[in-house]
């Protein structure tokens, strides 16, 4: 894995890994386990904390801790500067530079996609699955963490969309043609969820690997 | 080894100009220790980073062992990282990392092997005496020790010249002796050029031992 040297995340020249994955798995597993606590009604009730800002008030909540996940990550870029100018001066590349924090992002987004994947489809299967009124509460939810995620990578909001898109679909598809027993059930969402989950895979990790050469190719080689 | 002609170098503040090198000649041979003594703002960091090729200048000629570097860009970045080895005042270091990983930085960048980084680092703190620093962060170390992981990073690719800006002017009397006997040995034991940028009022201290 002599090519794999010089990137990030085994090196952590570049990125203050640790802090943001830290702060991103914090506030992405919290919104999950609250989207779960909200699946089971029951819950809800005995969760008094998220019973009370539910609706409107829990969208702003999440749109609040977006807008602080892009707050930190700006504030992470700015003090990395210091750093990308230290290694300038040992010799990196521009498009070395550049490419390295792509690749960088690639890794979070691929992390990101899995989230906002979870919890859109949370809110979906719910819609499916129970009373409209009941998913007021859910769609604030798969907004919020779909706005939280569509912050933290401009470039995510395609996935997002195609990935909702292609949910709809095949819960439509589903229903209509009797496909899989004809019913959206536990295991039909669970199949899509895998397919997803590799299919999405296989693309980052394709997607990865050629950026990967192509910075090892630019280290040394790229103009000043 | 090096040939700079004519060089000048201006910098602009709004409608300010600051001249800074105003047609320098300087001549570094193959082996050879050179300080520059100059006041705060006489040009010496400028100059070093022209050389350092961290600057262009905006007249004259550099020649690198008769080649024209200022025609090659495209090579800086490789000569950065392995014929010239820079040592700045600030150190310069990557703050979150250890100091095995700042002493190995420019060979990661350019691919080196495990086992040939290991080795190299590993020779390199016994050389520098900061082998109890290897896993420590750089932040938790004194300026002094600071400034020795920066000369071991700068000459891990044992590059053919070594440029020291102002590598005591943070330290304390003690360890500014240190660094400047490393520098002097580094030279001695060596083939590399040393070229060290020097205030003029720390010149009767440190000229006795460049």
């Amino acid at each position: 894995m002599k090519g794999m040297l010089f990137s990030l995340h085994t090196n952590k020249i570049f990125w203050k890994r640790e802090k943001m994955l830290a702060f991103f798995y914090l506030c992405s597993l919290t919104l999950l386990l609250s989207s779960i606590l909200l699946y089971c009604g029951e819950s809800v009730k005995k969760a008094s904390f998220l019973f009370c800002i539910k609706g409107g008030a829990f969208g702003i909540l999440c749109l609040s801790i977006g807008l602080g996940f892009f707050i930190v990550w700006l504030q992470s870029i700015e003090e990395r500067k210091e750093d990308f100018f230290v290694l300038r001066r040992i010799g990196t590349s521009k498009p070395a530079l550049i490419l390295s924090v792509q690749l960088e992002m690639l890794l979070f987004q691929f992390i990101a996609g899995a989230m906002a994947f979870a919890s859109v489809s949370i809110q979906i299967y719910m819609y499916l699955r129970r009373n409209r009124e009941q998913y007021q509460l859910y769609r604030m939810l798969g907004l919020s963490n779909g706005g939280i995620f569509v912050l933290w990578f401009g470039q995510h909001i395609v996935n997002l969309a195609i990935t909702t898109i292609g949910f709809y679909s095949i819960m439509n598809y589903i229903e209509k043609k009797q496909f899989l027993g004809g019913k959206v059930t536990d295991e039909n969402t669970i199949f899509f969820l895998v397919l997803y989950v590799c299919v999405y895979s296989v693309l980052v990790g394709v997607v990865y690997r050629l950026a990967t050469i192509q910075l090892n190719r630019k280290n040394l080689k790229g103009a000043c | 080894m090096i040939e700079l002609k004519n060089i000048q170098k201006t910098y602009r503040e709004k409608e300010k100009k600051y001249s800074v090198l105003h047609h320098l000649n300087f001549t570094l041979q193959q082996g050879e220790m050179v300080a520059i003594l100059g006041k705060s703002g006489s040009g010496k960091s400028t100059l070093l980073q022209i050389i350092g090729l961290l600057e262009l200048p905006d007249e004259g000629s550099y020649h690198w062992m008769d080649k024209d570097v200022l025609k090659m860009k495209r090579k800086w970045n490789k000569m950065r990282n392995e014929k010239i080895g820079f040592v700045m005042q600030d150190y310069a270091l990557l703050k979150g990392l250890s100091v095995y990983d700042n002493i190995a930085a420019p060979m990661y960048i350019a691919n080196k092997s495990r086992d040939e980084i290991k080795n190299r680092v590993l020779s390199a703190v016994e050389d520098f005496q900061i082998y109890d620093l290897l896993e420590k962060r750089v932040s938790q170390l004194s300026g002094g020790e600071q400034q020795r992981v920066a000369i071991a990073r700068a000459m891990i690719q044992r590059p053919q010249l070594l440029l020291a800006d102002e590598p005591t002017g943070s330290l304390d009397e003690e360890n500014a002796e240190k660094v400047m006997e490393t520098l002097h040995k580094l030279h001695e034991r060596g083939n590399s050029s040393v070229i060290a940028g020097i205030l003029n009022d720390m010149c009767e201290t440190y000229i006795f031992s460049l």
